[in-house]
């Protein structure tokens, strides 16, 4: 408390926060540091929650939504497996999977007509921003089909952790394939995403593959299911599958086992839809702390370390290295603890990284900010409590 | 910073230190002996030698070796030679080495970081769906760029599925644009020389389906008057090499406008080289290798 509100804490701390600034804006990107770069671009400490601490294991099957694997199905079958779970009245169908062009003449007439006799039935589309029509349909159009594009937002081959619910192009909304199909099976949970207005959202992954139903397509096909499985579900169409080596539609999310270095992919794209659409039936989204508040807790923070830091600096140097390792040590697991525990317990992602970079350059900071403020002394004669209650160094 | 640059530097002085010099016989004339590891054996064209090896050179006799796919050099002199004595010519020439240089830094520096949440019109390139729609077409991307003006070349194709028929098409855009010309045909590829008479120099883009399917995938077609493409060759003969037979250019040529994406030309000149010099086996098994990559019947 001695040096809390001296005027040298505070320039201390804010010399951090320029220091970070500069390091910042240093758009240093040398290609002999891509593996670090990579290593640590796509690592968020959030997922450690859960494969660390577990999070959600214990959800429970999501009755509301039946998952048909469509397998290696060509457009006659898939029409066929359309026609079948149609005929038992579901809530919604949500058909995951792209038609680029033309094929067969005679199987594509059947699907298409399949696809406009189904009613509720959401189709995938892409966004491309990139080209002028952002809108990529397949090849079926047709004004009775209703679209949802079926985009995460992403890197390239990273982890998936975040989707958009609308994309707006001048006058026209397209809804994203999740955001689609809960507009049709749960009209006030669709409300509820829109009132959020966010451009992205946050993933809330709760269920690996076998918290859903999945039903085999070929079986369905075979008369192997049971009837009525499909009434009133949100059923989705798409590709699943549960061999490792078989990446296709296939990505890397936060429930992987491994949340760090080389894996992998974990989950189907229809897994990841499914996902999403839980979260908004549930409403049980995450809540993403304001920028201004996490750095507001950083500065706080970082202040704090600097008083205890400059007064056994000052008054007690012979301690001031062991005291401020062990700080920065206690500081650093806290904080990323406290940030895994909030997003573990209550779906909250506080962004703690700031506070823990800030606590490591605190004390490299502090030797600069030091030899600043005695050079001014001498120069200017600034008043600083380096120079009045300067430490003995040979202690 | 000066650190990082060092750093590089050094590395790059490891790698180059790392690696010892390789001869390769480009060209030859009269009598050459090589003598490596204690063995002496005739040159042919197409050896490769160690830079322990030497070379015993008869009189009026020629040799032109390449040495780690740079630098061309000629020997022509009556005498014994250790490619030792040649591993200067293997010293590669940078040409505007510093301002490549001063480019890599600048394109390593000035990248801008992005992130989802700051712009995520820039990360929504993964597609979460399967596709049913895979192309029953497949096309070399070897033929992605064709540079044509007269004879005989392939647009070829090759099928996946059992069909009967193909659509070909020739547009006048990479992506939209109108059908210039389109045939329905049981083979497996267009010769060009049959369609030359609707395309005038410039640009087309070709296409190839299943009958009754559609295939977004075009390639590229440039038609070139055969004056530009004679000019082309001029100066590519006219390059100065070492000495050449009229085999060992017509080789070279072929090699350089297969390059240059002119593949009928260099088709011609392949076949060339392998009628000049028969008894030469890379020329025959580059020539036989080209029809066979390009569906030439």
């Amino acid at each position: 408390m001695k040096y809390l509100f001296r005027r040298d804490t505070f320039f201390a701390t804010f010399a951090v926060f320029i220091s970070m600034g500069m390091l910042a804006l240093l758009p240093l990107n040398l290609s002999v540091l891509n593996p670090f770069r990579v290593a640590l671009e796509d690592f968020d400490f959030n997922d450690m929650a859960y494969s660390e601490l577990k999070k959600n294991q214990e959800t429970p099957v999501d009755d509301r939504i039946v998952i048909v694997n469509i397998g290696y199905s060509d457009r006659l079958t898939l029409g066929r497996i359309l026609e079948v779970v149609s005929a038992d009245s579901p809530k919604v169908i949500g058909l995951d999977v792209m038609f680029d062009n033309d094929k067969d003449s005679l199987s594509d007439a059947f699907l298409f007509e399949q696809l406009k006799a189904t009613p509720n039935l959401v189709l995938a589309s892409k966004i491309d921003w990139s080209n002028d029509q952002i809108l990529k349909e397949s090849v079926f159009k047709d004004t009775s089909i209703k679209l949802g594009f079926v985009n995460f937002v992403g890197t390239q081959k990273g982890t998936i952790r975040y989707f958009s619910p609308i994309e707006k192009e001048n006058n026209h909304v397209h809804l994203s394939f999740a955001s689609a199909i809960t507009q049709k099976a749960d009209p006030h949970a669709y409300q509820k995403l829109l009132d959020r207005k966010k451009t992205i959202e946050t993933i809330n992954y709760t269920r690996h593959q076998h918290k859903y139903a999945l039903i085999d397509g070929a079986q369905l096909l075979e008369g192997l299911v049971v009837d009525n499985i499909f009434k009133n579900k949100i059923v989705l169409l798409g590709y699943v599958s549960t061999s490792p080596f078989d990446i296709e539609d296939k990505y890397l999310t936060p429930m992987n086992e491994k949340f760090a270095g080389k894996t992998f992919p974990d989950m189907n794209g229809v897994m990841i839809h499914a996902n999403i659409i839980s979260m908004i039936l549930d409403g049980s989204y995450i809540k993403k702390i304001p920028s201004w508040i996490t750095w507001s807790l950083a500065i706080i923070l970082t202040w704090l370390h600097i008083s205890l830091f400059i007064r056994y600096y000052i008054d007690e140097h012979i301690w001031f290295h062991l005291v401020a390792k062990i700080a920065q040590l206690i500081s650093a697991i806290f904080f990323v603890y406290l940030g895994l525990f909030l997003f573990n317990r209550f779906n909250v992602k506080l962004d703690m990284s700031i506070t823990v970079v800030a606590i490591i350059l605190a004390i490299d900071v502090l030797y600069f900010y030091e030899a600043l403020a005695l050079w001014l002394h001498k120069k200017f004669n600034y008043q600083t409590i380096f120079h009045t209650n300067s430490h003995n160094h040979e202690t | 910073m000066k650190l990082n640059l060092l750093l590089i530097f050094l590395f790059i002085q490891l790698l180059a230190a790392g690696q010892s010099n390789q001869f390769l016989i480009y060209s030859m004339k009269g009598q050459v002996i090589i003598k490596e590891n204690g063995n002496e054996t005739k040159a042919k064209v197409g050896h490769l030698l160690s830079p322990n090896a030497s070379l015993e050179i008869g009189a009026n006799s020629i040799v032109t070796l390449i040495c780690d796919q740079i630098n061309l050099f000629s020997i022509d002199k009556k005498g014994k030679y250790n490619l030792t004595a040649y591993t200067d010519s293997c010293k590669k020439n940078y040409g505007s080495f510093t301002g490549n240089y001063l480019r890599y830094v600048w394109a390593q520096m000035s990248q801008k970081q992005t992130s989802p949440g700051t712009n995520r019109k820039l990360y929504m390139n993964t597609i979460g769906a399967v596709s049913r729609s895979v192309n029953n077409i497949w096309i070399d991307p070897r033929l992605d760029t064709i540079i044509y003006s007269d004879g005989y070349f392939p647009l070829a194709w090759k099928s996946y599925a059992e069909a009967d028929r193909f659509d070909f098409y020739m547009y006048d855009n990479n992506t939209k644009g109108n059908v210039l010309f389109s045939d329905s045909t049981s083979e497996m590829q267009v010769a060009i020389n049959t369609l030359q008479h609707l395309l005038k120099p410039g640009y087309y883009f070709w296409s190839a389906a299943v009958k009754g399917q559609q295939n977004e995938e075009r390639k590229v077609l440039k038609i070139v008057t055969t004056k530009e493409r004679d000019q082309l060759i001029d100066r590519l003969r006219n390059i100065t090499l070492a000495y050449e037979s009229e085999a060992e250019t017509a080789f070279r040529l072929g090699f350089q406008l297969e390059e240059a994406h002119y593949l009928a030309d260099a088709y011609n000149y392949y076949q060339k080289a392998a009628t000049l010099q028969p008894d030469q086996p890379v020329y025959r098994q580059t020539f036989m290798s080209f029809k066979k990559d390009y569906d030439i019947k």
